[in-house]
């Protein structure tokens, strides 16, 4: 009893002084090549043995530390444990300089940018590409209106292409209005957006968790890994919202064929590599409903969806998302990727 | 008999009131359009500070935060134009190395015009 009242206070202590933060994204890693902002990662593994790298996108709204949150509870340590050679695109906090990027910005120029280095730098002449969230819409709309991009496998891990479906706050139209001096959204605007889906869980709820718990001491450092995460939105580009306004306010583009990049109209179903797309049954931020259309829009053959009991991000973040979530996505890579000899530097 | 202490139970009956309520408010156009009309008074009320304590630095001869925003903008066209410029030697280099794989591309314009002559 004693032990347990000393351990609250102690951690309380901790936690409102702010003592001990964790430290997000400590996998040793290597910064490979940039393109303006975007930098391009390697992460260190001295047990690669399975071919074509992965790529990982990461939404454009937080950053991409929660690929790599704790050493133990991390997405990327599981992938290296299984042998992949991981590459990760950081985007980085929109400034001025990126305030005009457009979904072409990304799509056409960066992404295969980042495809085509990690293809030729690996020699493997392809690469598996994984997204998340809005960064597995980039990935698929890259992959579907660049047909020469050297890509083997897509994965698209809670994927919203029918966004008008989603929760009101995460509508399209929503963000193009409130553009700061930068000429981008403030990273308030998405936060605020992101708290309001379920304000009470996000305001109150999970600070009664902690309470209860708070003489656990790896519930406390769960809680602050993923808060600091979780807190730390960034700035969305202007133009990016502007034209996610035009395309999807009031409709959803994907679905009924009419939606321009760069002068091209996208059909999903040019997208012929194998494909996963990965639903969580408990996203409040990409609802099913939002991501379940890609099975029927993309046009591979080998096509499978994972269907999951889980949040948005407990797909992958947490003990049950590593025993039954990225296990299913470990097996469905490897059995699309081929086992070669350990892959060097 | 539950371990969940008194507090809890009462929290959690609350929770399950309140919350779905307050989730279903936030969730609607109302509340949408009550955060954008609130975002754009606040956007005026700053604009107007910067306003004032605009001349009033200016009045001394000191840079306001809105020089200091201007300036940023400024440099973000700045570094956009570098990256088209950027953009387009590379779109060159590419062209100019398919010439040469292509094996016509070390020549010079000039000796080019020569030869075609």
């Amino acid at each position: 009893m004693l032990d347990t009242t000393v351990r609250r206070m102690r951690n309380t202590a901790r936690y409102l002084l702010g003592v001990g933060e964790p430290e997000l994204g400590q996998s040793p890693r290597q910064l490979i090549a940039t393109r303006d902002k975007v930098k391009l990662w390697r992460y260190d593994s001295d047990g690669r043995t399975q071919s074509p790298p992965l790529l990982l996108v990461m939404s454009l709204v937080t950053r991409p530390a929660v690929f790599d949150l704790q050493p133990g509870n991390s997405l990327i340590e599981q992938f290296c444990a299984a042998g992949f050679d991981v590459w990760m695109i950081d985007w980085d906090e929109p400034g001025p300089a990126d305030a005009e990027n457009t979904l072409e910005t990304y799509c056409d120029d960066y992404i295969p940018w980042a495809v085509e280095t990690t293809a030729r730098r690996t020699g493997a002449g392809s690469v598996t590409l994984f997204g998340y969230c809005f960064g597995g819409f980039l990935a698929v709309l890259s992959v579907a209106g660049n047909p020469d991009m050297p890509v083997e496998n897509l994965v698209a891990l809670a994927t919203p292409v029918a966004p008008e479906r989603g929760p009101a706050q995460l509508r399209p139209g929503r963000f193009a209005a409130s553009l700061d001096e930068t000429g981008n959204v403030p990273a308030d605007a998405v936060r605020t957006a992101f708290v309001t889906l379920d304000p009470f869980e996000s305001w109150f709820t999970s600070r009664a968790n902690l309470w209860q718990r708070m003489d656990d001491d790896d519930y406390v450092m769960a809680h602050r890994v993923m808060t600091n995460w979780g807190d730390d939105h960034i700035r969305f580009p202007g133009a990016t919202a502007k034209q996610m306004e035009r395309s999807f306010s009031g409709r959803n583009a994907l679905l009924d064929g009419t939606f321009t990049l760069g002068g091209r109209t996208i059909d999903l179903g040019a997208i012929t590599v194998p494909f996963l797309s990965v639903v969580g049954e408990k996203d409040h931020i990409t609802p099913p409903a939002t991501s379940e259309p890609l099975m029927e829009l993309v046009g591979s053959r080998d096509k499978s969806e994972l269907r999951v009991r889980a949040g948005h991000v407990g797909l992958f973040v947490g003990s049950s998302a590593a025993q039954h979530c990225v296990p299913g996505m470990i097996d469905w890579i490897t059995r699309h990727s081929t086992t070669v000899e350990r892959i060097g530097a | 008999m539950s371990d969940k202490p008194t507090w809890r139970a009462v929290y959690d009956r609350l929770a399950e009131e309140v919350g779905p309520r307050m989730k279903e408010v936030t969730g609607s156009d109302e509340f949408a359009d009550a955060v954008e009309i609130a975002g754009a008074v606040r956007e005026r009320a700053t604009t107007e500070l910067q306003r004032t304590s605009r001349r009033v630095l200016h009045a001394w001869n000191l840079p306001a935060g809105s020089d200091i925003a201007l300036l940023r903008q400024e440099l973000g066209a700045l570094n956009r134009e570098v990256r088209t410029l950027a953009r387009q030697v590379e779109q060159l280099q590419r062209e100019l190395d398919h010439e040469r794989s292509a094996g016509v591309g070390t020549t010079t314009a000039p000796q080019r015009a020569r030869r075609a002559s």
